[in-house]
């Protein structure tokens, strides 16, 4: 079981406030999903010893950079088309730093 | 409805023109898709111009593509110019991208008809395309069950013969799932084969976009179409991708098939076990053998992939802040506020459980128990594949424990929809190309895939013995559709 305090604390790292009817349906569902994850990976006779994170199955053959030419991107009227709401020639969003 | 390369074959001969070939996938979803709901957006005047373009082409005598006339359905997760692209989420409801995933490109430039953009669980989060924001998916085989997801919109649309294929992403089953349960022919490519650019991210060590069709042929053109190199995903294999297409002759011959008992234990429905049985006794009278294999890291699956996939989800949609694209909140003072406002406002409940899942097996304290753990189980994961594979040439096993379920069977029991996946985790998490080719339905009519896994890169090896199962097993669309 993940507390409401917890689950508040998960909203704000992400940017994501709740509602009261969601607080409890999240702490319920969390508590369930997390108490697998435990028992599968943490508490049960196979548990995994973590270890230090490394490239992805797979990643060995895959190439990290690619050549390092000059080619036409996004043209600013396009990017700022999809825009909510844009000013000079800019996103605009509501002040931030005041002062 | 043609399959594939029967109408690719007919518009380059000029037996049947693009135009009369996109008219009737219109014709049978304005019919169909109002008892189905395959298509968030019908792009009707779009696949129009396409195909009146491709008419054209033929007509001052250039050569046509692959796929020309072909009547294509494209998950709505990937960006079209021009075309409403929504991700199945409300937070992208209206947005009109300004380029083309490289996926959608190749389609294009192989003289596809894009038809339209199809639905989805939100964010490709979820197993049942329930969580779409906008209304679900039926099965056209029995419209009170799930299509799969989370690409369940592709596979109803070619299920109902609204087109003959479909792209897809799968991150942990969804293109694999949703074939099994439509009965048609779903692929997850090699990690790597096929480009994401221009794919909405959900997580990105697992995603890969692969194609949904009516037959394994027509599967492994649309294959063979969208794989190769792209400058745009960093990810994207350099090695040039096998042409599938020539391989799916369908010989199993001295083949030896790995049959691992973990994905035969508890869990497994006893109308499916027995579909699958029948036709791995096919593929032994077709001169296959059947190898029994350990998968012992198996179990370790559902939980790895649900640290992992959250924790990706969770930075991967921190770009979904009302500010670049997509829908804001009105009336905020603070950018905190507008961004907090926009997200709680944009995104459905998966989306959100997932995130803080993800947020808090990477927050401080928990990161090395959680996510630290299953990063050391993925890799247990994929050495079961190592091993198998040093004595087999391919692993197969049900797609899914069970056929369709009902809609809303599983809504309020996130934990249960998750373990439906854990037959098609595996692969992902270990970045191998898997397929479901059907085989026997149910009793009760329900369609039935068989999983194929094959080595990385060896996709090839995957559609040959897919299209051996077809041989037993010919292509049908949902009755009654």
């Amino acid at each position: 079981m993940i507390t409401r305090d917890e689950i508040l604390h998960l909203g704000k790292l992400a940017s994501l406030p709740l509602e009261e009817p969601e607080i409890a349906a999240l702490s319920k569902d969390l508590g369930v999903i997390l108490g697998h994850v435990e028992h599968v990976l943490i508490a049960s006779a196979s548990a995994i010893t973590p270890s230090a994170p490394g490239a992805a199955p797979g990643a060995g053959s895959l190439d990290a950079l690619r050549a390092d030419t000059v080619a036409p991107g996004l043209r600013h009227e396009d990017a700022l088309a999809a825009a909510p709401e844009t000013a000079d020639g800019g996103f605009s969003v509501p002040t931030f730093v005041s002062g | 409805m043609q399959h594939v390369w029967q109408i690719a074959d007919a518009v380059t001969h000029g037996e049947l023109t693009a135009e009369a070939a996109c008219e009737a996938s219109l014709r049978a979803i304005g019919a169909r898709d109002p008892g189905v709901s395959a298509f968030i957006t019908v792009s009707t005047e779009y696949a129009r111009e396409q195909a009146r373009a491709v008419d054209k082409k033929r007509a001052r005598g250039e050569p046509l593509g692959r796929l020309a006339g072909v009547p294509v359905a494209v998950k709505d997760a990937l960006v079209t110019r021009g075309v409403a692209t929504t991700c199945g989420s409300k937070m992208l409801a209206g947005y009109m991208p300004p380029y083309d995933a490289t996926v959608v490109q190749r389609l294009l430039a192989e003289d596809a008809v894009i038809v339209g953009k199809a639905n989805m669980d939100e964010f490709a989060m979820g197993s049942s395309t329930e969580h779409s924001a906008f209304f679900p998916t039926k099965n056209p085989w029995d419209r009170a069950r799930t299509p799969g997801g989370s690409s369940g919109g592709s596979a109803a649309a070619v299920a109902s013969g609204m087109v003959p294929a479909a792209i897809g992403s799968d991150t942990g089953g969804s293109v694999r799932q949703p074939a099994s349960f439509t009965g048609t022919v779903g692929v997850k490519p090699t990690y790597g084969r096929v480009s994401r650019y221009g794919l909405v991210a959900f997580a990105s060590s697992l995603d890969q976009v692969g194609p949904i069709a009516s037959d394994v042929r027509g599967a492994a053109r649309m294959l063979d179409v969208i794989s190769g190199a792209c400058a745009h995903d960093m990810t994207s294999l350099r090695e040039p991708p096998t042409a599938t297409e020539a391989l799916a002759h369908g010989k199993v011959n001295g083949l030896r098939l790995g049959v691992p008992a973990e994905y035969f234990a508890d869990g497994l429905s006893a109308e499916v076990r027995t579909s699958i049985d029948q036709a791995l006794a096919a593929l032994t009278e077709m001169g296959a053998a059947l190898v029994p294999i350990a998968m012992p890291h198996t179990a370790l699956a559902v939980a790895t992939y649900y640290v992992i996939a959250p924790a990706e989800a969770s930075s991967n949609l921190s770009r979904f802040d009302g500010v670049r694209f997509g829908v804001r909140a009105k009336g905020r003072a603070s950018l905190g506020e507008l961004i907090s406002a926009t997200r709680a406002e944009g995104f459905g409940a998966e989306v959100k459980r997932r995130i803080l899942l993800g947020t808090f097996v990477l927050s401080s304290g928990y990161y090395d128990a959680y996510y630290g753990r299953a990063l050391a189980a993925r890799r247990l994961i994929a050495k079961d594949f190592e091993d198998a594979f040093t004595s087999v040439d391919a692993i197969v096993s049900p797609v899914a424990p069970t056929a369709a379920w009902k809609l809303g069977e599983l809504a309020d029991d996130p934990l249960a929809m998750y373990l439906s996946d854990a037959y098609t985790i595996p692969a992902s998490l270990a970045g191998l190309p898997a397929l479901s080719v059907p085989v026997a339905p149910t009793p009760s009519g329900l369609p039935v895939g068989l999983h194929v896994v094959c080595r990385a890169g060896d996709e090839g090896a995957l559609l040959s013995i897919a299209a051996a199962v077809e041989t037993r097993y010919p292509p049908r669309l949902a009755e009654g559709a």
